[in-house]
C-alpha cells in the first residue's frame, strides 16, 4: 500500500552514491530542451517518458545551483503536456493518454511538496485517469466474450493490469509503472477505487510470471506456455512487488535475476536490474565506471542516463524517491 | 514516402522477379551474392539513403530468432558498393526496449566495424504522424519514425520463421518493427488489437519495402517467432516485390501462401502472389524446398488453417 514499501527497510544499508553520478546529472541538465522537456536523445523533440525519468533522476541530485531552474522548467513542461482527461501522451500533439501517465504521476508525487502549483492538480487528475483506465481484456465487451468462451481468457477472471496504449492488453511493464505511481502517491490523493485496482494488478503480475521464474513482457497467451523470462520486465515487476519480498515466488525471481547479471546486455537493462537488486538489498555493480565512455556508438539516451543516474545514486535514494513519494 | 503507387490490382501488375540463392552457412560470400542480385535487379540506389530493416526480436542464443548480422553487414556493403549515399541499419524491437542491446548481443558492430554509428533504434527515434493509405484495419494513422520516412530505399530483411499468430513472418510482417515503441510500447500491441493481418496490410500499403532479403540460411519452425526450433534451410531469397518474395518463401517452407491471411490479401493489392506472376531466378523452389513444422494449432485460427 502507499508508503509501505519494504525498500524503506533496506534504505539504510547498501551503496554509497556512485561517484560518477555527477556526469550523468550534467548530461541530463545539458540535454534539456529549451521548452523544458527532454527528448529520448539529446536535442530530440521533447517526449513525456524521458522527461519524466529525467526529472526523477534529477530529484536525487544535489549541490547543483542550476537545478531548481531546470526542474521548474521541466515540471512546467510536464504539467502543460497533460491532456484534459488527466492522462499524458507519449509526445506533444497526441490526443490519447498512455503508460507515460504512470511515470508522470510518479514525478508529481516526488515533487509535490516542492512544487505543488505544478504537481497537485496534475497528480490528482493523473491518478484518477490511471484508476479509470481499463485494458482491453477488462472492457465490458471482452468480459462478455470471456463469459461466453472462458477458454479465450488467459489467467484468472478479474485480474488485469495496465496496457501500453488505450484499449490494448495488460503487460508487465506498464502495470509495474502504474503500481509504482499509485504507491508513490499520498493516500489523500488516491481515488477510492485505487485499492481494488492495485489488488487486481498485483494478481495479474503474479499470474503473468513465467514458469521458470521471472517475467517476460507479459504475453497474454496465458500461463503454462513456454515463455522465457527477460531481465528488464523482471526487474520492473519485482520493483513493483517489492513489498511482497517475503513471498517465495518473488524471492525465486530475485535469485533468477541475480543469476543473469553476467549476461546482461545494454545499459538500460543493467540500470533497471541494478535498481531492482538495490530495492531488494542486494548490491551489484552492474554499471560501467565511466557511463559516458561505454562501448556504445553514441552517448546514452536520456531514459538510459536517467535510470543509470537513479541506480548510481545508491539505494539510500535511487528509486526510493519514486516508491516512497511523500 | 512510397505506397500509393504500389496499390494495384493483380491484373494490372507486371510479373515480379524473385531470386533464390543457396547459402549453407553465414561464412559464404554473402556480400557478392547480394551485390550481384541487386545488379541483376538494377535497383536504383545510387546516391540514395538506404535503410536496412532486419528482424532483431530479442537476445538470441540459438541464432534462429534474429536476422544474421553477417547478412545485414553484407547487404550494407553491397549497397555502399552500388553507390548508395548512406546505408542505415534500423530496428525497433518488439520485445526488448533496447534494440541496440540486441544489436550488441549479436555482435553487429564486429561485422560493421567501420560504421558503429550506422544503427538507429527506431523505438526511440523522432516520430511523425502518418495517415495510413489503406483501411484494412481499424487503424487510421500511425506515428512512424522519421528515419524510416526520410529514407529513399527501404529493404526488409526478415528471418524465415513460423509465427504462432500470423502463420509465417517474412518481409511484410517484419515491417511491424518500424512502428515505434516510444509511442506504442513493447510489444506494439495496438497492431495485434487492430488485427495482425490487417495491420500488416495497412503498414505495407503506407511504407512498402522497395526490396526484400530473407535470411533463410537458418530459419525457425514450430512455435515461432520466439520459441520455435532452428531449421537449417540454406537459402537467401531476394526480390523487389515483397509479396512475391514472401510467397516464394512460404512455398519453400512447404506452405501454400494463399492460406496465409495477410499474404492472400496482399496478393490482391500489394504484389504478386500467384506462381504464374513470379519469375524465379537462381534456384527453383522445388530444389530448395524444406518443409517447416507449422506453428502449434492451439495458438490461432491462422495456425490451425496453416496446419
Amino acid at each position: 500500500m502507499p508508503g509501505s514499501s519494504s525498500i524503506e527497510g533496506t534504505a539504510a544499508c547498501v551503496l554509497s552514491p556512485w561517484p560518477l553520478q555527477q556526469p550523468l546529472i550534467s548530461f541530463l541538465i545539458e540535454a534539456q530542451n529549451p521548452d523544458g522537456g527532454w527528448g529520448y536523445h539529446a536535442r530530440a523533440s521533447s517526449a513525456v517518458e524521458p522527461s519524466a525519468w529525467a526529472l526523477l533522476a534529477l530529484s536525487t541530485a544535489f549541490d547543483r545551483p542550476e537545478l531548481p531552474q531546470v526542474v521548474d522548467r521541466g515540471l512546467r513542461w510536464l504539467s502543460e503536456t497533460q491532456l484534459p482527461d488527466g492522462s499524458w501522451p507519449s509526445f506533444v500533439g497526441q490526443n490519447q493518454g498512455c503508460w507515460t501517465t504512470s511515470v508522470a504521476c510518479g514525478v508529481c508525487s516526488v515533487y509535490l511538496a516542492q512544487s505543488p502549483e505544478y504537481c497537485e492538480v496534475s497528480l490528482s487528475c493523473g491518478l484518477d485517469w490511471l484508476c479509470r483506465s481499463v485494458p482491453g481484456e477488462g472492457s465490458w465487451q471482452s468480459r462478455i466474450r470471456f463469459r461466453l468462451k472462458p477458454s479465450s481468457r488467459p489467467g484468472a477472471p478479474g485480474a488485469y493490469g495496465w496496457s501500453w496504449t488505450r484499449s490494448t492488453s495488460s503487460w508487465v511493464e506498464p502495470t509495474a509503472y502504474a503500481l509504482l505511481a499509485l504507491r508513490a502517491a499520498p493516500s489523500a490523493l488516491l481515488p477510492q477505487r485505487a485499492k481494488a485496482r492495485i489488488e487486481r494488478a498485483e494478481q495479474f503480475l503474479f499470474e503473468a510470471r513465467c514458469r521458470r521464474a521471472g517475467w517476460d513482457v507479459g504475453n497474454p497467451s496465458g500461463p503454462g506456455t513456454n515463455r522465457t523470462p527477460q531481465a528488464e520486465p523482471t526487474a520492473w515487476a519485482l520493483i513493483a512487488l517489492s513489498h511482497h519480498a517475503e513471498r517465495a515466488d518473488v524471492q525465486e525471481a530475485v535469485e533468477w535475476l541475480e543469476s543473469q547479471v553476467a549476461q546482461l546486455k545494454g545499459l538500460a537493462t543493467r540500470a533497471a536490474v541494478q535498481l531492482c537488486l538495490q530495492a531488494y538489498g542486494r548490491v551489484n555493480a552492474l554499471l560501467p565506471e565511466d557511463p559516458l565512455a561505454f562501448e556504445r556508438p553514441r552517448l546514452p539516451d536520456v531514459l538510459t542516463a536517467s535510470w543509470m543516474a537513479l541506480a548510481a545514486s545508491g539505494s539510500s535514494q535511487g528509486l526510493t524517491v519514486f516508491l516512497k513519494g511523500n | 514516402m512510397k505506397g500509393l503507387d504500389t496499390l494495384q490490382p493483380a491484373y494490372l501488375r507486371p510479373p515480379s522477379c524473385v531470386t533464390i540463392r543457396r547459402a549453407e552457412h553465414y561464412a559464404a560470400n554473402l556480400e557478392s551474392m547480394v551485390y550481384e542480385t541487386l545488379r541483376e535487379f538494377g535497383s536504383p540506389v545510387r546516391e540514395k539513403n538506404v535503410l536496412l530493416k532486419p528482424n532483431f526480436v530479442g537476445l538470441d542464443s540459438g541464432g534462429a530468432m534474429d536476422t544474421s548480422p553477417a547478412l545485414v553487414a553484407a547487404a550494407r556493403d553491397a549497397f555502399l558498393r552500388l553507390g548508395a549515399r548512406s546505408v542505415t541499419v534500423a530496428e525497433g524491437s518488439a520485445l526488448e526496449r533496447d534494440s541496440t542491446a540486441i544489436a550488441e548481443s549479436l555482435h553487429l558492430w564486429d561485422f560493421m566495424e567501420r560504421s558503429r554509428d550506422a544503427f538507429v533504434d527506431l523505438n526511440t527515434d523522432e516520430v511523425c504522424r502518418v495517415a495510413l493509405r489503406s483501411r484494412a484495419s481499424s487503424l487510421r494513422e500511425l506515428y512512424l519514425p522519421r528515419t524510416v520516412l526520410r529514407s529513399d530505399f527501404i529493404v526488409s530483411m526478415p528471418k524465415l520463421k513460423t509465427h504462432r499468430w500470423a502463420g509465417l513472418t517474412l518481409s511484410l510482417k517484419n515491417m511491424f518493427g518500424i512502428v515505434p515503441g516510444n509511442c506504442y510500447g513493447w510489444p506494439k500491441n495496438v497492431l495485434h488489437w487492430a488485427g495482425i493481418s490487417r495491420a500488416i496490410l495497412d503498414l505495407n500499403s503506407t511504407v512498402r519495402p522497395d526490396f526484400a532479403i530473407v535470411d533463410g540460411v537458418i530459419g525457425m519452425e514450430g512455435d515461432g517467432p520466439l520459441h520455435g526450433t532452428a531449421k537449417p534451410c540454406g537459402v537467401i531469397v531476394m526480390g523487389d516485390d515483397p509479396v512475391a518474395v514472401d510467397a516464394t518463401c512460404a512455398r519453400i517452407a512447404g506452405f501454400a501462401p494463399e492460406r496465409l491471411d495477410y499474404l492472400a490479401h496482399a496478393g490482391r493489392l500489394l504484389g504478386n502472389l500467384r506462381e504464374e506472376g513470379i519469375r524465379q531466378i537462381g534456384e527453383t523452389v522445388e530444389s530448395v524446398r524444406t518443409p517447416f513444422v507449422p506453428p502449434p494449432r492451439r495458438h490461432s485460427s491462422q495456425a490451425r488453417h496453416l496446419a
